[in-house]
């Protein structure tokens, strides 16, 4: 008797395990459910007014469906938002916000002026702008157009919304508008802003996603929820910090009326609630998923897309310069020849990465980027004559790095810098500790491993990189010719020099290498088939405003 | 019992002091600031000033410190370093979905653990008993977001029967707190056990049946009643811990609790926000365990006798 309740016992608990582990296995073929909980309305009306954006450029995309001629549109969305989350919607609130804030302050304030993603620029509240050395410039603002609260706009907004700014340097918009030194509005429609130096930049600062206007009076009467009224597509409804953002379509919008009538950006820390809410149909789109569940979604051809895009922004190595060891290029030199970029790409985010083939510090979408210059190969013997060259003796080399896909990368770095006899130690950290530890000056690690900070606008991403004092300069790289060449490139339009300095300056950082790019990581975006309308970006800055989805 | 409990609320005075300063001195310890991302990357250094006394960063940790507890005292929390928000409502508005969550898995845990001990402890040393130790077990070692997990692919995905996430009706309150409840069921059961087994031999008990009382009653009301006291004390524990919130449960239901609140204020250096959950968490803790605590009296005569007889002596002194 006794050996039998052993007996079940032991079975029990068997069985109990293999459910468990049962329960790990995905099913990818697994329908989603019949029916659609989401109402339909018959779409938008024609305005005689253009679409502001997006359009289809070198960095941005649109991805999905194509609806066919009044085709119905789902009500409401429910969107997945990716890792960055919603702690604020506050232009003058304080800064540093992640991409998917972008995505809500694209929907519910305008610019002056939009970016066309080549260096040009077209006009959005600004109609016409005028300046004869870009330090003074003047926007004549466009007729007609309202805040969601129903008051017209006026240059008195723009006034109120700069000065706000300027009075809050580490706000959202203080960032966009640190070069304007005085701001005044002429007349109703015209604004004047005078700059610290002739900057030509300015038309990028006044394009940006955070450089939207608010509407002074609704701010005046109202400061928390007075700087949520914006002049654009999409109203907030309801907003909880971290959790969710509730948006309603602004039928008043002074342009093209999205097709969705409500919108819900939805953060969800797990990622494998994530993928089961879009499996489920919970959620319509979703921005990130793991690179093991992404493959789940890209089998399921009938129910799902994915939308794939390369990163900006390349994951790298960067070399503390002030360090003994690191400031010396051979053992830098001997560090790039033996990284085998497909191996570290492979091991870091599986197959959504692509490797380094350039020998470029820039990012992938960047203007003016100089694809000529050569990789440094992987060659371990070169690369041991380097080191055979350099002052290090076999210490331990620290390698600071954060978040899974460099942890991943760090890990097969460590190996293939063993092969050539280079020790490195891996110390994990969190983002804000590794970049509060790689800024300007510091001698508190040797090497890191995290992800590039280009932004799109030429000057102030190369200026962050690798002007010495910059906040993006992670590595104290400082090469007076590469100040000297930026000091030119800050006050030049023609297109044609911008070229010749900006490609100096990559091939002199290029033979400096106080970064090594490694991979791109291949962003993918797991979206109900019947959704459409999205416009991704590759800096992640990605345009949400006529993302739909069609309904029977 | 009055003066019990002031004496109890008076100990939160250090206690507060003690927490605070100590969250205040390991986020000035820990690298990076919340200006950090602030700063535009074309920043000038006199700006980059600017931000950081905006803050109050080029001051000294102590004098943070000081301010901040001015400024508490007088009740008022802060206001977010990055989100602007009043503190105390943010705290507030997250507070009932974690409260939501704790009583709800306490409901879960006790409904199934006081009757699975109880007949663990009844047949003690027979297959029942066996098997509700494998089952504890199994509970106490499985990791909560595994938990989360199955339960979500079980229910969620595969049976279609309870939403992912969020806290939109009753249907998404059950996985979460089914989840919370089952890990807080395991230790309930082995203490409910252990609490009946030491009981169930009593005198008293045996006396009670030899007067004809019915089973169940001895059971349920006479052992059961003497043996709550260990129960009440993991129960107790259980809840208070659920307040704090509980960051693995919130993170893979997407349930908007205090304790996701209180971990992302820490990720993101947001001292203030930190330091004032913490706070917020720490007093309701302490009133938690005093409730516990007060419901001893409730459950146990002899320990209601000892407040009333420390009452008349005091009368009888005075």
């Amino acid at each position: 008797m006794k050996k039998m309740r052993q007996f079940l016992c032991c079975m029990l608990v068997g069985t109990m395990l293999a459910a468990s582990l049962a329960g790990c296995g995905g099913d990818p073929g697994e329908p989603k459910p019949e029916g659609n909980q989401t109402e339909q309305n018959s779409g938008t009306e024609d305005t005689e007014q253009d679409k502001p954006e997006p359009e289809d450029t070198g960095t941005t995309q649109e991805v999905g469906n194509k609806p066919e001629e009044g085709g119905n549109y789902a009500e409401n969305m429910e969107v997945i938002i990716d890792n960055t989350q919603i702690a604020a919607i506050n232009p003058i609130g304080a800064g540093g916000p992640g991409s998917a804030t972008g995505w809500v302050y694209k929907m519910v304030y305008d610019t002056l002026v939009t970016w066309d993603g080549e260096g040009g620029y077209l006009s959005c509240l600004a109609t016409s702008w005028d300046t004869e050395d870009w330090k003074t410039i003047t926007f004549h603002l466009r007729d007609g157009v309202t805040f969601s609260n129903g008051e017209p706009l006026t240059a008195y907004d723009v006034e109120y919304t700069i000065q706000k700014a300027l009075e809050n340097p580490g706000s959202v918009a203080g960032g966009q508008w640190s070069a304007v030194v005085s701001c005044e509005a002429l007349d109703e429609t015209t604004v004047k802003l005078e700059l610290n130096a002739p900057r030509p930049q300015i038309l990028f600062d006044a394009s940006q996603t955070y450089a939207g206007i608010m509407c002074k009076s609704a701010v005046e009467s109202d400061p928390d929820k007075g700087v949520w009224v914006g002049t654009g597509t999409y109203v907030i409804t309801e907003f909880a910090s971290n959790d969710y953002v509730k948006l309603e379509r602004n039928d008043t919008y002074w342009g093209e009326l999205p097709p969705t009538k409500t919108m819900t950006l939805r953060y969800i820390p797990e990622m494998s609630t994530r993928l089961m809410m879009l499996q489920n149909g919970e959620a319509d789109i979703c921005f990130n998923l793991s690179e093991q569940d992404l493959p789940l979604i890209e089998e399921d051809t009938e129910n799902f897309n994915l939308f794939k895009y390369k990163a900006n922004n390349c994951t790298d190595i960067g070399f503390n310069m002030n360090d003994p060891v690191c400031g010396d290029l051979n053992f830098r030199m001997a560090v790039a020849s033996a990284l085998n970029r497909e191996d570290i790409g492979i091991g870091a985010n599986g197959a959504y990465a692509e490797a380094e083939t350039t020998g470029t510090f820039w990012g992938s979408g960047e203007p003016y980027r100089n694809a000529d210059i050569p990789i440094i190969p992987y060659d371990l013997e070169k690369a041991k004559e380097y080191l055979a060259d350099s002052p290090y003796n076999g210490e331990e080399i620290e390698l600071v790095t954060a978040i899974p896909t460099c942890i991943n990368a760090s890990a097969v770095i460590q190996q293939q810098l063993a092969e050539i006899g280079i020790k490195v130690k891996i110390k994990q950290t969190d983002p804000a500790s590794l970049m509060s530890s790689c800024v300007y000056g510091s001698t508190d690690y040797q090497m890191y491993c995290f992800v590039g900070a280009f932004g799109f606008e030429p000057y102030s991403a190369t200026y962050g990189i690798f002007a010495p004092q910059a906040m993006q300069n992670r590595t104290s790289y400082d090469n007076p010719e590469v100040v000297a060449i930026l000091e030119k490139a800050s006050t030049e339009t023609d297109q044609a020099k911008l070229q010749e300095y900006y490609y100096s300056i990559q091939e002199l950082v290029a033979k400096d290498i106080p970064y090594i790019n490694l991979f791109y990581v291949l962003q993918a975006i797991a979206a109900d088939k019947q959704v459409g309308g999205l416009v991704l970006s590759n800096d992640a800055g990605h345009d949400l405003r006529y993302m739909y989805k069609t309904v029977e | 019992m009055i003066r019990y409990i002031i004496k109890r609320l008076l100990y939160l005075i250090p206690v507060i002091l003690c927490v605070s300063f100590l969250i205040f001195a390991l986020m000035d310890l820990t690298p990076g600031t919340v200006v950090d991302s602030m700063i535009p990357s074309d920043a000038t250094p006199e700006m980059v000033e600017e931000i950081y006394a905006q803050y109050d960063l080029d001051k000294p940790m102590v004098y943070r410190y000081a301010k901040y507890m001015l400024q508490f005292v007088q009740g008022d929390l802060g206001k977010s370093d990055i989100s602007g928000e009043n503190i105390l409502r943010m705290y507030l508005d997250r507070l009932p979905n974690t409260l939501l969550l704790a009583v709800s898995s306490l409901f879960v845990a006790a409904v199934l653990a006081i009757p699975m001990g109880i007949r663990a402890a009844r047949h003690a040393g027979t297959l029942t008993d066996n098997l509700t130790t494998v089952a504890t077990l199994v509970g106490m070692s499985m990791p909560s977001f595994w938990l989360g997990l199955l339960l979500l692919f079980l229910f969620s995905f595969k049976l279609r029967l309870f939403p992912a996430s969020g806290n939109d009706g009753f249907l998404s309150y059950i996985l979460p707190a089914v989840c919370n409840g089952l890990t807080m069921m395991a230790g309930t059961t082995r203490q409910t056990r252990a609490a009946m087994l030491e009981i169930l031999h009593a005198d008293f008990l045996r006396t009670a049946r030899s007067k004809g009382v019915p089973e169940k009653r001895v059971i349920w009301k006479h052992a059961l009643g003497n043996a709550m006291i260990p129960i009440l004390t993991t129960l107790g524990s259980n809840l208070s811990s659920s307040l704090a919130g509980s960051v693995v449960i919130e993170s893979v239901f997407a349930w908007p609790g205090v304790g996701r609140l209180t971990a992302e204020a820490i990720m993101s250096r947001d001292v203030k926000l930190a330091c004032g959950a913490v706070i917020m968490t720490t007093i309701l803790y302490v009133i938690m365990q005093l409730i516990v605590d007060l419901a001893y009296a409730f459950v146990d005569p002899r320990i209601k006798a000892r407040y009333i007889r420390t009452r008349k002596t005091r009368r009888k002194a005075a």
